[in-house]
């Protein structure tokens, strides 16, 4: 089994815990979860077995800072429980590293079934992104995290916004819709005619929701782009104990494979020659470079500066023959007498 | 399962209706004169004497008229109980541990709680050989309890009580047109076949009788007479569930009463949501589709 085969059965099985965790660890542990551990998947999915950690931040903002603010309160009062769901992302951000995104996180996960309906459709994904929409893309996630998680909803606090931006992030997020709709509540898919805000954010999360259904089956992960999950994690990356090492050789510059196996497009990851830390902002440490990289040790993902996986050429000849069968295995091959799939990639 | 509903105002066709429907526990509960043991909001009382004197636009006026009270965290509620003046009201924390409170005159504060979930307040009295209890849950704020609710619920606290299946979670509301479920226990053990009325502040009644699981299920009516757009701009209605059981010695009445909220689907379209969602899929499909000249070729 290769590492990406690995990470599937990891992200469906995690994907299965985030959306209908309730069932198997009941209806109230999950508030224990959330209390404890604010960093996973949706508040406004009724089975979900987490939380996101961006719903707490938001309503702390409000509720907690802006309104202290606003009142003269006692400041370190009003933002210690900002400190406290920080502090606990961070305890799991430790240990999990990025890899959330990449391993656990549900509509990273949804994306990449999406993808991969995609690829069997016959949708041919493009090779990667062009480079100039990756850098233009790359701010909107700090743009999302600064002022929809944390702008707006102070805002509201000081009394200065409208009271539906409390959660303005929560209202535009994919997740909400889909966790919802995975278990059968279209409760979430509407357009919100409350008042103009309610009516813009929910127009705008619909419309992102179908946008990002039809980008993902041929773009690799549109809208891990912009996310503000990711955001969040790169800026404590540097924490983290898993992460992803470079030792470059001279080989490295006339290869670059390991920049088209990224699927956030990451061309850094081939043109860093001189730094050994290669966790980059928007990398999710998926390990689809290290796979793809035929140098022995060059890519290698470390936990506590200890490899865990690295690359090597027997390892580089067996997955490319596997993602090749798998990409030869098309609706539209099945016409014709084809080579059957060795693995999936 | 038998669900009827209708509105107090119109008792009298109705009671004849469900007479010739054969809904005869739900006639035989309406004609029940003894007052039913109730805890509820004050705000909830005073709109609920407002509709007993003909006002469903009063009460929802009234309640829109009130202003948000800043919420501490760790202080007690107000609650009053009605029809209960010679009642022992009882507050059961997340762990099970109890504490008497002091009625003063039909009004009551719940203790400071020492941490944070769902409470209980469990209101009992003896009329001759009938038993009534009155059940509230209450999300307080506090310290982390370390306890489920599940547990609390599941807890035997009166002789005849319905239990909520469970209490909504945390972020959830009990919400008008949404289906919860409840199950009726006696000293512990589920109650078949029992009738249990939903009642509302505005007015509705809703009957369903328990299954073999003691389970009754209930969808809550969509009630409320003047419905602003907008989640805030509508306060919330209370409803209580009644159930009556006999023993060969004794007679029980429990009520378990909750608030409930305005149903969003009233200023939320479903069908645009979807319609919007699919003008995202064309036009993602057109954007993505713009780059499928450029095709991996050794992609990896």
């Amino acid at each position: 089994m290769n590492l990406s085969v690995f990470r599937k059965l990891v992200q469906i099985a995690a994907f299965g815990f985030m959306v209908y965790g309730s069932g198997l660890i009941g209806y109230y542990t999950v508030d224990k979860f959330s209390n404890a551990l604010p960093a996973l998947s949706c508040a406004f999915n009724h089975n979900t077995g987490d939380y996101c950690t961006l719903i707490p931040f938001q309503h702390q903002m409000a509720h907690r800072v802006g309104e202290t603010i606003a009142n003269d309160g006692n400041l370190l009062q009003g933002l210690m429980p900002t400190l406290i769901t920080l502090g606990t992302f961070l305890i799991l951000f430790v240990f999990l590293s990025k890899a959330f995104c990449g391993w656990i996180c549900p509509l990273g996960t949804f994306q990449e079934l999406l993808s991969m309906l995609g690829q069997k459709l016959g949708l041919q994904q493009r090779e990667s992104v062009n480079e100039k929409i990756v850098k233009r893309t790359r701010p909107v996630k700090w743009l999302a995290l600064f002022f929809l998680v944390f702008f707006f909803p102070i805002l509201t606090g000081l009394g200065y916004a409208s009271h539906d931006l409390v959660d303005p992030y929560c209202k535009i997020c994919p997740s909400r819709i889909l966790t919802t709709l995975a278990n059968g509540n279209t409760d979430q898919l509407m357009v919100d005619q409350a008042n103009p805000v309610t009516m813009g954010f929910s127009i705008f999360g619909d419309f992102l929701f179908g946008l990002m259904i039809a980008l993902a089956l041929t773009v690799r992960q549109p809208f891990c782009r912009i996310c503000p999950m990711l955001a969040m994690n790169a800026t404590f990356r540097k924490i983290g104990l898993l992460k992803l090492a470079k030792n470059a050789t001279s080989r490295c510059e006339k290869c670059g494979l390991c920049a088209k196996a990224c699927p956030m497009d990451i061309r850094e990851i081939h043109t860093e020659m001189v730094k050994t830390e290669v966790t980059f902002e928007d990398c999710t440490l998926c390990g689809r470079c290290v796979e793809f990289c035929p140098d022995k040790d060059v890519l290698q993902l470390k936990y506590a500066t200890i490899p865990v996986f690295s690359a090597s050429s027997d390892y580089f000849k067996k997955r490319k023959k596997a993602q090749k069968a798998w990409e030869k295995a098309t609706l539209a091959s099945l016409k014709q007498p084809t080579v059957q799939p060795e693995a999936k990639g | 399962m038998k669900i009827v509903q209708h509105k107090r105002s119109s008792s009298l066709p109705v009671v004849l209706l469900c007479s010739f429907l054969g809904a005869t526990a739900m006639v035989d509960a309406m004609a029940n004169t003894t007052p039913r043991m109730i805890i509820t909001k004050p705000s909830a009382a005073a709109s609920n004497e407002h509709q007993h004197h003909g006002g469903h636009q009063q009460h929802g006026q009234q309640g829109a008229q009130q202003q948000p009270r800043p919420r501490r965290r760790g202080a007690g509620k107000q609650l009053i109980l009605k029809n209960g003046e010679g009642a022992v009201v009882k507050f059961w924390a997340p762990d099970l541990s109890t504490t008497e409170v002091a009625l003063e005159g039909n009004r009551f504060t719940t203790p400071k709680p020492a941490v944070d979930n769902y409470h209980a307040l469990i209101a009992e009295q003896q009329i001759g050989n009938l038993k009534q209890a009155a059940i509230r849950y209450m999300y307080m704020r506090g310290k982390p309890s370390k306890e489920s609710p599940s547990k609390l619920a599941a807890a035997q606290k009166t002789e005849l009580e319905i239990e909520p299946a469970p209490i909504p979670r945390e972020h959830h509301r009990y919400m008008a047109n949404k289906v919860w479920e409840f199950i009726v226990r006696f000293k512990g053990e589920p109650l078949s076949g029992i009738p249990v009325m939903l009642e509302t502040s505005q007015g509705s009644r809703v009957e369903a009788t328990s299954n073999d699981a003691g389970l009754v299920q209930f969808t809550i009516p969509d009630d409320f007479s003047e419905v602003k757009p907008g989640r805030r701009k509508n306060p919330a209605a209370e409803l209580s569930l009644f159930a009556e059981y006999k023993t060969e010695s004794a007679q029980y009445e429990t009520t378990l009463s909750a608030a409930y909220h305005v149903d969003p689907d009233h200023w939320r379209s479903k069908g645009w949501g979807v319609a919007v969602a699919g003008l995202g899929l064309v036009v993602g499909g057109f954007v993505g589709g713009i780059g499928r000249g450029n095709k991996r070729g050794k992609k990896q």
